[in-house]
């Protein structure tokens, strides 16, 4: 800004000198009856566009316009986008339809609360799951006691499985 | 403020008057004397059309804005409620109207200069701010006006207008904010801009 205050430099004294620009002396004789003459004369009615060219800079209204297109873009593209989305998770609108069907079953209960069990065995409890699917699952009854469910059989009046041989007998003590 | 005003700026084109009254005058022509209006024009056509000529740098365009300018200010004298001086009311309405023209005929760009007053004796005062390392060494005042025309007409209007209101008329910073409706440090600053771009416009004339 000191620039501002001194008045030395060449380009101020070059803008200085443009004060002596002046027209014809004759100039200035008449223009100020050019002037009345012209305020006497009817106001030629402006058109639309001429009035809105005085008032809006070409330019700015040229990217206002663009701003509006670009931002109507934007906002076609994501709602397109989201629309696609939405039929990529469920192909052939199954889900959807399901989901339809369900909410419209009327009389639909609810269902039944589950209480909570808590206890140190059942984890599970503690994330409401029913007592039957928490029960600790037993093995098969026939890997825990082979050939339990085998009937005897008799086969000409002796039977096959049992065995009669001394050294697999055992004494106890009379 | 007003008789303040008339007092720094005495009529030119009035020399009949015994003094200039600005607040009567704009008083007679807010009641329709066109007596009143004429001495408003000749008050302040050297100074519109100057102000108006300094920013567009054609003197045709120049009357033409300039006759524009009164008309509407004579049109709408009665919206003039005194709040600033007439001088600045009448400014904002030359300002505006040659703003909204550098706008519209952006593309039409003729420089058209005025001769420089005859009674203006410092040709060779100005040529000698000119470098003696410019590509042409033999350039004239003439041309020497035109450069600093184009230079001006590739400022934006905002800059040229705040230019041609303190470098070229001698406004002060204060007037000039009233008239731009801005502060004066804007003003200030927008100067200092304006100069320097003026001046690396005029790097190859002008001597560092």
């Amino acid at each position: 800004m000191e620039s501002d205050t001194n008045k030395t430099e060449p380009i101020q004294e070059l803008l200085a000198s443009k004060k002596q620009e002046k027209p014809g002396k004759e100039f200035f004789k008449t223009f100020s009856d050019q002037v009345l003459t012209r305020l006497e004369e009817p106001t030629p009615k402006q058109t639309t566009w001429e009035r809105l060219n005085e008032k809006v800079d070409p330019i700015r209204a040229a990217a206002a316009l663009f701003a509006i297109v670009i931002g109507s873009a934007l906002i076609f593209a994501f709602d397109e986008g989201s629309t696609i989305a939405e039929t990529e998770s469920n192909p052939l609108d199954q889900a959807d339809s399901r989901m339809m069907t369900d909410i419209t079953i009327p009389n639909l209960a609810p269902a039944p609360p589950i209480p909570l069990i808590k206890s140190k065995n059942n984890v599970l409890a503690e994330f409401g799951a029913p007592k039957e699917i928490r029960a600790k699952p037993e093995p098969p009854r026939i890997l825990m006691n082979p050939g339990a469910n085998l009937k005897a059989r008799t086969v000409k009046g002796s039977n096959l499985l049992r065995n009669n041989s001394s050294s697999n007998r055992v004494n106890s003590p009379k | 403020m007003l008789e303040t005003i008339s007092k720094k700026h005495p009529a030119k084109g009035v020399e009949a008057m015994p003094e200039w009254n600005e607040k009567k005058v704009v008083d007679r022509a807010q009641n329709g004397d066109m007596e009143a209006c004429d001495e408003l024009i000749q008050q302040y056509q050297e100074r519109i059309y100057s102000t108006i000529y300094h920013m567009i740098s054609n003197h045709e365009d120049a009357a033409d804005l300039a006759q524009i300018t009164f008309i509407k200010a004579i049109r709408k004298i009665n919206n003039f409620k005194g709040q600033s001086s007439f001088f600045t009311w009448l400014y904002r309405i030359a300002v505006n109207n040659t703003i909204n023209f550098i706008r519209t005929k952006r593309k039409r760009v003729i420089l058209s200069i005025n001769q420089m007053d005859e009674e203006f004796d410092r040709g060779e005062e100005l040529l000698g701010l000119v470098s003696k390392e410019t590509p042409q060494r033999d350039i004239n005042r003439l041309e020497l006006q035109g450069i600093l025309n184009a230079a001006m007409l590739k400022l934006s209007p905002n800059h040229r207008l705040v230019v041609t209101l303190h470098d070229v008329q001698g406004m002060p910073h204060e007037q000039i904010g009233e008239i731009m409706d801005c502060n004066t440090n804007t003003v200030r600053t927008r100067l200092h801009y304006a100069r320097k771009q003026l001046q690396a416009h005029l790097s190859d004339y002008l001597k560092q």
